[in-house]
C-alpha cells in the first residue's frame, strides 16, 4: 500500500498531529511539505516533527516540499535536511501521486 | 492519458484565518487543470469562503479563486445549516415547500446541501480530502 501524506501544520504547535507523518513508512510512500510544515525540514529543527521528516528519508520515502512556501519564510535549500525535494509546482505533484499512485492519502 | 477520477475536498477551516483554504484551491486547481472531477464541501466556519465581493487586498484572494473554480468545473458545495448560522440564507420553506436558498452574499454557482450531501459526495469519489478543521 502506497502512502501519500501532505502535512500542512507548523510543527512546533502541532505536536500529536504531526504523528500522522508516521505513516509513511516505505519507499514507495510519499511525504508533502506545503506551507508551515516547510519548517520541519530545516536541519537544525530538533522538534518531533524533524524525526518524522528524516525517519521517513532514512526508509527511502521521498519526501517534497514546496519552493513558494520556503521562499515566503527565507528558507535556503542549504539548510533543508539533505534528500529532501523542493519543487514549485509542489499542488501538481501532489494531485498526480494521490490521484495516479497512492492507495492512501491524508491531509493534516 | 489520465483516467479521469473525482476528488472530493472537505473544506473546514475559515478564509485568512490560515493557509488552508488557499492550499485547498491551489490543490483543487490543479486536480482540475490535469483532468479531474472536483467537488467541494464548505463546512463550519469554511462558509465564508462563498462570501461575494471579497475584498482580501494583501490575502489570497478566496472567493474569487472560488469563483475560479466553480468556472472551470468545480461543483461547490455549502453547508445549509452553517450558512443559515451565519446569515447567508435563511433556509426557510417557500410557499412550494421548497427550501429557500436565494442570497445576495453568496458566489454565484454555490450549492447549498447538507452533511448528507457530503456523504454522497464521498460516495463518488475516488480520493477524499480534508483542508483545517483540526
Amino acid at each position: 500500500m502506497k502512502s501519500c501524506i501532505l502535512l500542512m501544520k507548523l510543527p512546533c504547535t502541532e505536536g500529536e498531529s504531526w504523528r500522522i507523518g508516521e505513516a509513511i513508512r516505505a519507499k514507495g510512500d510519499t511525504l508533502f511539505l506545503l506551507g508551515d510544515a516547510v519548517e520541519s525540514g530545516r536541519k537544525e529543527y530538533r522538534g518531533h516533527a524533524s524525526s518524522i521528516v528524516s525517519g521517513a528519508l532514512s526508509r527511502e520515502a521521498k519526501v517534497i516540499a514546496s519552493a513558494r512556501d520556503l521562499r515566503a519564510r527565507g528558507i535556503e535549500a542549504s539548510e533543508l535536511q539533505e534528500m529532501i525535494e523542493i519543487v514549485e509546482d509542489i499542488e501538481g505533484d501532489f494531485i498526480n501521486v494521490t490521484m495516479e499512485h497512492a492507495d492512501r492519502v491524508i491531509a493534516w | 492519458m489520465v483516467e479521469k477520477k473525482t476528488l472530493t475536498i472537505m473544506l473546514a477551516s475559515a478564509p485568512f484565518g490560515s493557509q488552508y483554504a488557499d492550499h485547498m484551491c491551489r490543490v483543487a486547481l490543479r486536480a482540475l487543470e490535469k483532468g479531474h472531477s472536483v467537488e467541494i464541501f464548505l463546512y463550519g466556519d469554511a462558509v465564508h469562503a462563498q462570501m461575494n465581493q471579497q475584498s482580501p487586498k494583501l490575502f489570497f484572494p478566496v472567493g474569487m479563486k472560488l469563483q475560479e473554480l466553480i468556472g472551470k468545473g468545480a461543483k461547490v458545495y455549502s453547508c445549509e445549516i452553517c450558512s443559515v448560522a451565519r446569515g447567508y440564507i435563511t433556509g426557510q420553506l417557500t410557499p412550494d415547500g421548497k427550501k429557500d436558498y436565494s442570497s445576495t452574499k453568496v458566489l454565484d454557482g454555490v450549492q447549498f446541501t447538507t452533511i448528507f450531501g457530503f456523504v454522497e459526495s464521498l460516495a463518488r469519489a475516488d480520493k477524499v480530502l480534508s483542508f483545517g478543521g483540526g
